[in-house]
């Protein structure tokens, strides 16, 4: 009968709320942990299944080698907030004059986990391999600005051997570029130069049956590195352990292990952490978390937070009219009150972005003029650019985009009389669409690779890249200096014209409306002792310097 | 031998119907029908036959009006129905709020009295939000329905009625349709003509009519055996007017409880694909956006992703409801 | 029967290779590159077109097409564009995880169901057969992403007793089974009910009536097994959807099976893992089709006797 079953829903009704409104969240003295795996294992999260373990397959997902690779060079953040660079498996270097020659000296106690020792020919197999057409990997444009590579990529060659990179015996050797370039010294750091071995990677071929079905990267006894960490075991969609290395260069890892386990959903993440299940909470995915916890005594302390490197901008195509004229640029900026996004949505994390440049990048200038909300003279100036009654405006959102401020800076610029339309894609059609530099409007949302200002301007003012960004900029001599700035050598010079080139796109042209800084926001459990976050607020990081606290 | 029979095929076609009923794209599990026109399986009785003469409609009527005077639940549902569809369809009369306005200040408030259900992510108002958001969750749960169950009745009438060659090119045509993931087609769909409501219409509309084509098809086989249809034809009516005044009209009870059973399915589907990410934009919503979007609030603000997703399970248990009591109804074999 | 199975495999490989082409145009037509996809918000273009050509991406359609179906033959599924990993592999991974949940919720289903139309039958129209059909409706009604989220946060976050993702032990399994089971079981009790029903109004059970033996024996000896049958060809046709993937189940409880791999091979635009997912899936449909049908006509003395 109808009513019997309106009862039946009833009674499970209050059942629903009577276990919402219960328990659940209290911390977890002594966890029992679902997964099997030892007490001093590191557990984290990731919120998709981790493409490869090898740099040429994947351009995002660097948690593998983060951990179980080395790179020439590190960057470190220091406790003044800048970022400084320092050896790593180079144990030193030299830069010639014209920037062209950078002189490498390996470390000579590195070893791969098959027993290889670490030598020139691997650096040089690394730059072969990356560079190598049959392979079809999307990280070469890292190494393209070396000598012989445009050989190398074209087919003509197989190798930049005495030319891009010249071994003057197996821990000596020369890096050449064909063309300066400035940050190159940085982008050494970069997960994307993680060295590799040629034994083990020819061996992955092999048993692959070919390069492009290589086993290195996705098999673990393939995926052979010289890192803390080695990847012992991968179940598809379900998880993946590194296994500390402890016969690592730089002394064995103080924890056992990483358990990444594959959570895509964040409430399951929440509940994961909560329960004790896993030991790092990436809460900048669910900000609305974030008072919660920051009121819970439980939780206080737990949160870590760390600038991002990086920069959320409304990106304004200027081939879309009326984006084309200067002064209703600027009227969108004077438009959007970012403040009270930053303190609603974002519960006061971030800060508000006055230019390109975060405030931790080597060049950040804080003397840039603020951008003030104010409305009406944003309706001032569209009526100055004959847009009195404004003009619609759409504005793309990536299906998978967790931002929210979509919708608050629609209704914001419903005030001046913009009338938005968001209009939601798919992620692949939305990369189509910004490719063909068609997007009328988009945030994007940018964090730094190495710490250089060219990492920033050149990702949207150059040539190629200002349409693949839908940005279509139009002054052609700011691009030329973009492109022209990475190449020069004297370094004040170079910071002073980035500078001027900030100021220049922003103030002078509203290219974009700079938003605001991020935060990444973690939760991290009482027992994670020395956690060092990325210097650059990634995701991605390293968890060599970890130290577990086990329970009585 | 077993399988060289006439009739054994045919039994396998109507084994098939049954079995095709279970293949809407509802959600997950397969919705099956657990009725079937008995009519195609059961041999003919001269009170049927008679029966059959009379003009079908009249009798539709009378028996409509006679199970709600009989059955409360059904009447109960209807009413929810009817209830919710003007609910909705007069939102903007009926809701207490601006569904579009932000207040910031209050976000995710417990439901209070100018807010009966509270507020989500935004501080707008949640039942308000609710009532604009039926709005599409029927829209979309009733006109794709429609649209491929006339698609489904057109090729099924002809399959049935032509058989041969036409006959197994229809279902040819449909076992790929059905084979085919349904709710892969309806996203790639979406993904070509871009996320929205126009392409949850078509993505809707486009994939299901082959159930709906296969019953249509067993119906107009028993249907075409009849003594009156033969009549007709031997007196030289034209093919397409048999269709339409002898055949078409006997298949309607059927097709009355298909509609009211494969319209809770759509509204499922719809929901699904709004909680995968394609489906209504915002700022509008539809009650399975709704429960995708508030879903990471659960701990804060748990009405707020409840509230849609009981809205669908009342509508589509009141669907469920009404149309069990018009099969038991309309359905003469099962009369007891 | 040979000669019947036969003739339905050679009927439904036209229906693999239109299943394919079908795959291939709408991923054409479908805006989107898998290399940009792969590279997000890194994007650059002159990486992306080159790569693109690398990948044999730029390839006339034809021979692509043509390509594929060669290496199918072979055997070859080919490797996935994002994962860099066999398709064979990658599907034999998820598949298993399908399996559990499908044989699980299939198993909670039928134990729940078809008893539940078994006693509604003979006790029709009492307060008992109402509930269980009301029961049973809600079901059918249920959105099973919706539940499933529910009871996920009830059980497994707020009271604790059960895990909250994954599916590594049998425990794991027990809240997406009882989401599907559920479901699932409402369409069972109903088919059964009704076809029980049906087959109660005959006559030679009328007959076993008139002789005064009890009712529940008249039902389980007499009607029972006939009224099966539609209920077992049902049961069939659930299972083999079942197997072809649970999506949204499967988002939720965070189960890698072939219904996420088909999802994530759309958004990633990866054109041989959705492929391969997808013929898998329509296989595996169309081998629950003949089973059923098969067993409907083993089953079906009427059918038999012709």
């Amino acid at each position: 009968m109808k009513a019997k079953k309106l009862s039946a829903v009833l009674l499970s009704l209050t059942l629903v709320a009577g276990g919402l409104a219960g328990c659940g969240g209290d911390k977890q003295t002594k966890v029992e942990y679902d997964d099997g795996f030892a007490e001093n294992v590191l557990r984290v999260t990731y919120d998709h299944e981790c493409q490869s373990g090898d740099v040429r397959q994947t351009t995002s997902d660097y948690i593998i080698p983060m951990n179980c690779f080395d790179t020439l060079v590190q960057t470190v953040s220091k406790d003044d907030g800048t970022t400084e660079l320092q050896p790593c498996a180079a144990e030193k270097w030299e830069v010639s004059k014209d920037g062209l020659t950078y002189s490498m000296h390996l470390r000579k106690d590195i070893k791969f986990t098959n027993g290889e020792p670490m030598t020139s020919d691997d650096v040089l197999y690394t730059v072969d391999s990356m560079l190598d057409p049959e392979r079809a990997t999307m990280n070469y444009y890292w190494m393209d600005m070396i000598k012989g590579a445009k050989d190398v990529l074209d087919g003509k060659t197989k190798t930049v051997e005495g030319k891009g990179i010249i071994i003057h015996d197996d821990y000596n050797f020369d890096i050449v570029l064909s063309e300066s370039y400035a940050p190159f010294l940085s982008t050494l750091s970069v997960p994307a130069w993680s060295i590799l071995n040629r034994e083990a990677c020819d061996a992955g071929d092999k048993a692959g049956k070919g390069k492009k079905t290589t086993l290195f990267g996705s098999e673990p006894e393939y995926t052979i590195g010289s890192g803390p960490f080695i990847v012992k075991e991968w179940v598809l969609n379900d998880h993946i352990y590194l296994e500390a290395n402890k016969d690592y260069w730089q002394g064995a890892p103080k924890i056992d292990g990483i358990l990444i386990k594959v959570a895509t959903d964040t409430d399951t993440e929440k509940m994961l952490f909560e329960s004790g299940q896993t030991d790092i909470f990436e809460i900048d995915k669910a900000k609305s978390l974030i008072p919660t916890y920051q009121d819970d005594d439980q939780w206080s302390d737990n949160i870590v937070s760390t600038v991002i490197m990086g920069g959320d901008y409304l990106v304004l195509n200027e081939n879309v009219k009326p984006l084309d004229n200067v002064k209703v640029r600027k009227a969108l900026q004077k438009g959007i009150d970012r403040q009270a996004i930053i303190d609603s949505l974002y519960e006061g994390t971030g800060t508000l972005a006055k230019g390109i440049f975060p405030p931790t990048l080597i060049c950040y200038n804080k003397n840039l003029p603020d951008i003030e909300y104010d409305p009406e003279g944003a309706k001032q100036l569209l009526k100055e650019a004959g847009y009195e009654n404004g003009f619609k405006l759409k504005l793309a959102k990536k299906a998978t985009e967790k931002s929210e401020c979509l919708e608050v800076i629609q209704e914001q610029l419903k005030e001046i009389g913009v009338e938005v339309e968001i209009e939601q894609v798919d992620e692949a059609s939305y990369y189509d669409i910004r490719g063909n530099g068609e997007l009328a409007s988009h945030i994007e949302s940018w964090w730094a690779d190495f710490n250089d200002p060219d990492n920033f301007l050149y990702t949207y003012f150059a040539t190629a890249t200002t349409k693949e960004r839908s940005v279509n900029y139009k002054d052609k001599d700011v691009i030329k200096r973009v492109e022209a700035a990475r190449h020069m050598t004297d370094n004040d010079a170079r910071m002073k014209e980035y500078l001027d080139l900030e100021e220049k796109i922003i103030d002078d042209d509203a290219a974009f409306v700079p938003l605001w800084h991020a935060e990444k926001i973690r939760l991290v459990q009482d027992r994670v002792k020395n956690f060092v976050p990325q210097w650059a607020g990634w995701g991605d990081c390293s968890y060599y310097s970890v130290e577990l606290e086990t329970a009585e | 031998m077993l399988f060289n029979n006439k009739k054994r095929n045919e039994a396998v076609d109507i084994l098939a119907d049954r079995i095709v009923a279970g293949f809407s794209p509802a959600q997950d599990r397969p919705k099956g029908t657990d009725w079937i026109p008995k009519r195609a399986t059961e041999p003919i009785r001269i009170e049927e036959a008679s029966e059959a003469l009379i003009a079908p409609s009249e009798t539709i009527k009378d028996q409509l009006a006679s199970m709600f005077k009989n059955n409360k639940v059904a009447l109960v549902s209807a009413i929810v129905i009817v209830v919710f569809i003007i609910g909705t369809l007069f939102a903007p009369l009926f809701a207490p709020c601006d569904p579009y306005v932000q207040d910031l200040g209050n976000r995710l408030a417990a439901p209070s009295i100018h807010h009966l259900l509270g507020t989500d992510n935004y501080g707008r108002d949640i039942l308000s939000r609710m009532m604009y958001g039926g709005r599409v969750s029927l829209l979309v749960g009733i006109v794709p329905t429609c649209i491929y169950m006339a698609i489904g009745t057109i090729l099924g009438l002809i399959a049935g009625y032509c058989g041969g060659i036409v006959d197994s090119i229809i279902m040819r045509v449909a076992d790929v349709f059905m084979a085919f993931p349904s709710m892969l087609l309806a996203i790639l769909i979406s993904y070509t003509l871009g996320a929205g409501m126009l392409t949850i219409f078509c993505a809707l509309s486009f994939v299901s009519w082959g159930g709906t084509a296969r019953v249509v098809r067993s119906e107009v086989l028993s249907l075409k055996e009849k003594e009156y249809v033969e009549a007709a034809n031997s007196i030289g009516v034209k093919t397409w007017v048999i269709l339409l005044k002898h055949i078409l009209p006997n298949c309607v009870p059927t097709l009355i409880v298909l509609f009211t059973m494969n319209v809770p399915g759509n509204i499922l589907t719809e929901s699904g694909l709004s909680f995968l990410g394609i489906g209504a934009q915002p700022p509008s919503t539809s009650w399975g956006l709704l429960v995708f979007q508030m879903k990471k609030y659960l701990s804060k603000s748990p009405i707020a992703t409840l509230a849609p997703g009981i809205a669908i399970l009342i509508l589509v248990v009141a669907f469920n409801f009404l149309g069990d009591a018009l099969r038991d109804k309309l359905d003469p074999q099962l009369k007891d | 029967m040979a000669k019947y199975i036969i003739k339905r495999i050679l009927v439904s490989i036209p229906l693999i290779i239109v299943t394919i082409l079908i795959v291939f145009l709408l991923l054409q037509v479908v805006p989107g590159n898998p290399i940009a996809v792969m590279m997000g918000e890194k994007a650059n273009p002159e990486v992306i077109a080159k790569v693109t050509e690398e990948m044999g991406l730029n390839d006339p359609l034809p021979k692509r097409f043509f390509d594929y179906l060669v290496n199918l033959v072979h055997g070859d599924l080919g490797s996935s564009y994002k994962l860099n990993r066999p398709i064979a592999g990658l599907i034999a991974d998820a598949f298993p995880n399908t399996l559990k949940l499908a044989i699980t919720s299939a198993i909670v289903a039928w134990i729940i169901g078809i008893p539940a139309g078994i006693v509604s039958a003979i006790k029709k129209d009492t307060l008992l057969d109402r509930f269980l059909m009301g029961f049973s409706l809600v079901g059918i009604s249920l959105p099973v992403f919706w539940a499933a989220m529910l009871l996920q946060y009830i059980f497994g976050y707020s009271l604790g007793i059960l895990p909250i993702s994954g599916y590594a032990t049998a425990k794991h399994m027990i809240l997406p089974a009882f989401v599907l089971g559920w479901a699932s079981s409402g369409t069972i009790a109903r088919l059964t009910r009704s076809s029980l029903l049906g087959i109660m109004k005959n006559d030679y059970i009328r007959t076993a009536r008139a002789k005064g033996i009890g009712e529940t024996l008249v039902v389980v000896k007499h009607g029972l097994k006939n009224a099966m049958i539609p209920v077992v060809t049902m049961m069939a046709m659930q299972f083999a959807s079942l197997l072809s993937g649970a999506v949204l189940t499967e988002t939720v409880f965070g189960i890698g099976g072939i219904g996420v791999l088909m999802v994530s091979a759309i958004n990633a635009r990866d054109m041989p893992l959705l492929q391969g997912s997808v013929i898998f899936s329509t296989m595996i449909i169309i081998l629950g089709n003949m089973v059923a049908d098969l067993l409907y006509s083993v089953l079906d003395p009427k059918i038999k006797e012709q």
